[in-house]
């Protein structure tokens, strides 16, 4: 019994620093992981998609603004397969007021393989039946053979080997406030012209739209507030028909979808506001915060938790952020908040 | 089924809990079921079905038939017949293309215009290993060293235990009996002993091996690029990527026996600090050798034949060497053979057969001039300088004679030591000529660390068990000393995307 017991604690402690160690081999810059880390705090509006999400709306910005909370299952280049696997994940922890679902990724071919993408989404994910049939969908529309996807279930055998490159930034994560991306590559810009968005449709792939109409159905049966946004970019005339024609398959099923890339409410500066064809530097993403942040404090009936002590954390990051900001830019944060106000 | 895959691991730890879960007369039968399920795993076809159960029944049937007409005529035809079908089929499969290759030489040879094709058979997993071990079975049931087993299941479970078909080590029925067919129970000391033992022969295989093998891999790859001191440290590097290789897979196959309870003998103990190649041998793959000397090298020497020789040698250049010629000849022959056994290549017979001979023969011969040397200069052959350089020595000459082992063919060995003669030492101060074959400098570093440890736990070794000695400490030095272990192979070894799933030289025989 007393070697059992030693047995026991002996896995335990291994297990405790096989999580330490992996900490530190694997840091990704998403939003997953600022999830998993507040999960126990209730969250108004959770965000899912690509880098337009978490590199464009400031959730410790809408937080300060508006008082909610955000949360974000949005990684780089996110299949959008993964959403109706994330949205499940997001209610194991959350029960938000409204998920916010970008929809950019639905105009990009499904058998787009790319290891990277995959893996920000399966593993980032805690480990669950959830995550395990992530992988197995995800890798479906892949060339991988079934004995090759043991990589994807176990992510340490691709991760041990970033011992090579740890640093100081492993064991601290810098560049995320509260799942929003900013580090100084986003003061940057480049200069574009704004793209005239399109009237036509052209059909999304085949498995795509299956993908979409069993996310609906999913959705529907569930009973969740969705909004589906189409993010502020710019586009080619295949991406912005693609997309038209999934807003149409998405309003003749009751849902609101919002296309920032129509228009320009928002007032975004094309030759400003860039940081390159497909994201918003931080500027843009100021604007972009107040203007959505406001519409969703207004729609959904979201609470304020700006004096609620457990929320500390959320005010002490946006602090952190205006140092951060600051010191990358030069300027005072506060400003450029009331200008995009 | 590869020794450093999940599969394995999978394998070795449903097969041990069953293990114990069941009950204990059944135990032998659950091994030889997995070791079958294991002996067939991706590779079951009904031939190769036929060449497994003409071994057993071969050797069963030689033993049982053996023990019944003891004493009479018939059972020495009885051991040469089965030793004959054994040894057939095992050269059959593994060994044919050694006499087409030398066919087609002697045709070239002769002039005739005609080329035979290289055949290619997929032989069943660990043939080699287990073909031998029944012959010594037989060998032993006609000495009468052991009794045979009646029972052929039991006979099968020894002829095919799991853990010893990818590398050995050659085992014998009188030492397997009680381990293999008794009853066993759990016992934690053997697990722990048993799980540290995998853990080590997976840090020799993933840290070290893998890493080694990939900056030989480049250079012999190209070594008309690589030259000169590239192919000397390639070459030194391959007889560790060979030691490291084949006696983790030992470790992991010992320490997985070990947990269900049965013991398998020793194959390695610290090859590199050998003074001689005979000793180096001792040290080697020693139930390899321990086999060939009891079934091939001391029958063939008190063999008529051998003796007969003895006696014409006798008349003509005296008693002195006609007692060399009868101990050279059979060691000449059983080198060749373990050469045979490690392949059928020239290039097998030649590193790991005819080269050893020859530098254990001039050892001997030379060991007198050596002495009266060394008495003559007042050179102290036993200070620690001394035993260095023997034991460098050693290591230059087995690393030397692993070109031919790790070369495809003999001309590219031949290749290869021309162009090790190119001259460019500055690759080793360059900082940068080194971390250009697929190591960097982290990884290099990462293996001369490993390197030490190795050697050290080596050299350990030789006073004490370490296993034992580390499990003899306190708790806190303990689990430092195996999470140490474990979190090392874990993060430094070479396994995953990208790398090939550990190519184990041994596991070809």
């Amino acid at each position: 019994m007393k070697n059992f017991v030693k047995f026991i604690l002996f896995i335990l402690l291994g297990i405790f620093i096989w999580h330490c160690v992996f900490k530190v081999l694997w840091i990704e810059e998403n939003g997953i992981n600022s999830f998993y880390e507040d999960s126990e705090i209730p969250m108004d509006v959770i965000f899912l998609g690509a880098s337009n999400a978490f590199w464009q709306f400031n959730t410790v910005l809408a937080f300060h603004e508006y008082g909610f909370a955000t949360g974000m299952l949005a990684t780089g280049g996110q299949s959008f397969v993964a959403t109706e696997f994330l949205l499940k994940e997001a209610q194991k922890y959350q029960n938000p007021n409204v998920y916010v679902i970008d929809i950019n990724n639905i105009a990009v071919g499904i058998d787009f393989f790319e290891e990277g993408i995959i893996r920000k989404v399966t593993d980032n994910m805690k480990f669950s039946k959830n995550k395990l049939d992530t992988i197995e969908t995800l890798l479906k529309y892949t060339p991988l053979e079934k004995d090759e996807y043991i990589n994807y279930y176990l992510s340490f055998l691709t991760y041990h080997n970033s011992w090579k490159s740890v640093n100081i930034n492993n064991f601290k994560n810098m560049t995320m406030f509260k799942g929003y991306f900013f580090d100084s590559s986003m003061i940057e810009n480049e200069p574009f012209s704004k793209t005239v968005w399109c009237d036509n449709e052209e059909k999304i792939d085949d498995n795509n739209e299956e993908v979409l109409l069993h996310l609906i159905d999913y959705i529907k049966e569930n009973k969740l507030e969705v909004l589906f946004i189409i993010p502020p970019r710019t586009f080619g005339d295949s991406h912005c028909a693609k997309l038209n024609y999934a807003k149409r398959i998405l309003e003749e099923n009751d849902f609101k979808v919002l296309n920032f890339s129509e228009g320009n409410e928002m007032n975004i500066d094309f030759q400003h506001d860039l940081v390159n064809e497909a994201h918003l530097n931080v500027y843009g993403a100021t604007k972009y915060t107040v203007y959505l942040g406001n519409y969703l404090s207004a729609n959904y009936h979201l609470k304020k938790h700006t004096n609620d002590n457990k929320y500390l954390s959320w005010q002490n990051e946006y602090e952190r952020f205006k140092d951060t900001f600051k010191e990358i830019s030069g300027t005072d944060f506060e400003s450029l908040v009331q200008e995009a106000s | 089924m590869i020794l450093t895959t999940f599969n394995f691991l999978f394998f070795a730890v449903i097969t041990i809990l069953i293990y114990f879960i069941i009950p204990k007369k059944l135990q032998w039968l659950f091994l030889l079921v997995s070791s079958f399920y294991f002996l067939f795993y991706k590779s079951f076809s009904i031939l190769n079905l036929i060449y497994v159960m003409i071994i057993l029944i071969t050797s069963w049937g030689a033993g049982l038939i053996i023990d019944k007409f003891k004493n009479k005529k018939i059972v020495k035809y009885v051991l040469i017949i089965s030793v004959l079908i054994i040894l057939g089929e095992l050269v059959f499969l593994k060994d044919s293309n050694l006499f087409i290759t030398t066919i087609n030489h002697l045709c070239n040879l002769m002039g005739i215009n005609k080329q035979f094709d290289l055949v290619y058979r997929n032989a069943p997993i660990g043939i080699s290993y287990y073909s031998l071990i029944m012959i010594g079975y037989i060998i032993d049931v006609y000495r009468g060293v052991c009794k045979p087993q009646k029972n052929i299941l039991k006979c099968a479970l020894f002829m095919s235990y799991f853990p010893i078909l990818t590398s050995g080590p050659f085992i014998r029925y009188n030492d397997m009996e009680d381990k293999l067919f008794g009853k066993h129970k759990f016992n934690y000391d053997n697990f722990c002993y048993g799980l540290t033992r995998v853990c080590w022969g997976l840090f020799k295989i993933l840290v070290i091996s893998q890493r080694l093998a990939i900056f030989v891999n480049t250079v012999y790859a190209d070594y008309y690029t690589y030259n000169g001191f590239y192919i000397i440290i390639a070459a030194m590097f391959f007889v560790l990527q060979l030691y490291t290789n084949f006696s983790g897979s030992i470790d992991v196959i010992m320490g997985v026996s070990k947990i269900m309870g049965i013991d398998l003998p020793e194959n390695f103990t610290s090859p590199f600090y050998s003074r001689t190649i005979t000793e180096l041998w001792r040290n080697w793959h020693i139930t390899l050798g321990a086999w060939l000397k009891d079934y091939i090298f001391y029958p063939l020497m008190k063999s008529d034949f051998i003796q007969n020789l003895g006696k014409f040698f006798k008349k003509i250049f005296g008693k002195k060497v006609s007692k060399k010629i009868t101990l050279y000849l059979p060691m000449l022959i059983m080198w060749i053979l373990i050469g045979i056994w490690h392949g059928g290549a020239y290039t097998f017979i030649i590193s790991s057969g005819i080269l050893q001979f020859i530098f254990i023969f001039l050892e001997d011969t030379l060991a007198p001039l050596a002495k009266k040397i060394n008495k003559k200069l007042n050179i102290n052959t036993e200070t620690f300088g001394y035993k260095f350089y023997q034991c460098v020595r050693t290591y230059l000459l087995f690393s030397f004679s692993m070109i031919f082992f790790r070369a495809n063919t003999v001309g590219e060995a031949i290749g290869i030591i021309k162009n090790m003669f190119a001259w460019n030492p500055w690759i080793l101060l360059d900082h940068t000529s080194l971390y250009t074959l697929g190591l960097d400098m982290l990884d290099f570093k990462v293996l001369m660390i490993s390197l030490v440890v190795l050697f050290v736990v080596g050299r350990m070794q030789m006073k004490f068990d370490v296993i034992k000695k580390v499990f003899e400490q306190n708790i806190v030095f303990r689990w430092i000393v195996l999470y140490l272990l474990i979190f090392s192979i874990i993060i430094f070894g070479m396994y995953g995307p990208g790398y090939d799933a550990a190519t184990f030289i041994y596991r070809q025989f």
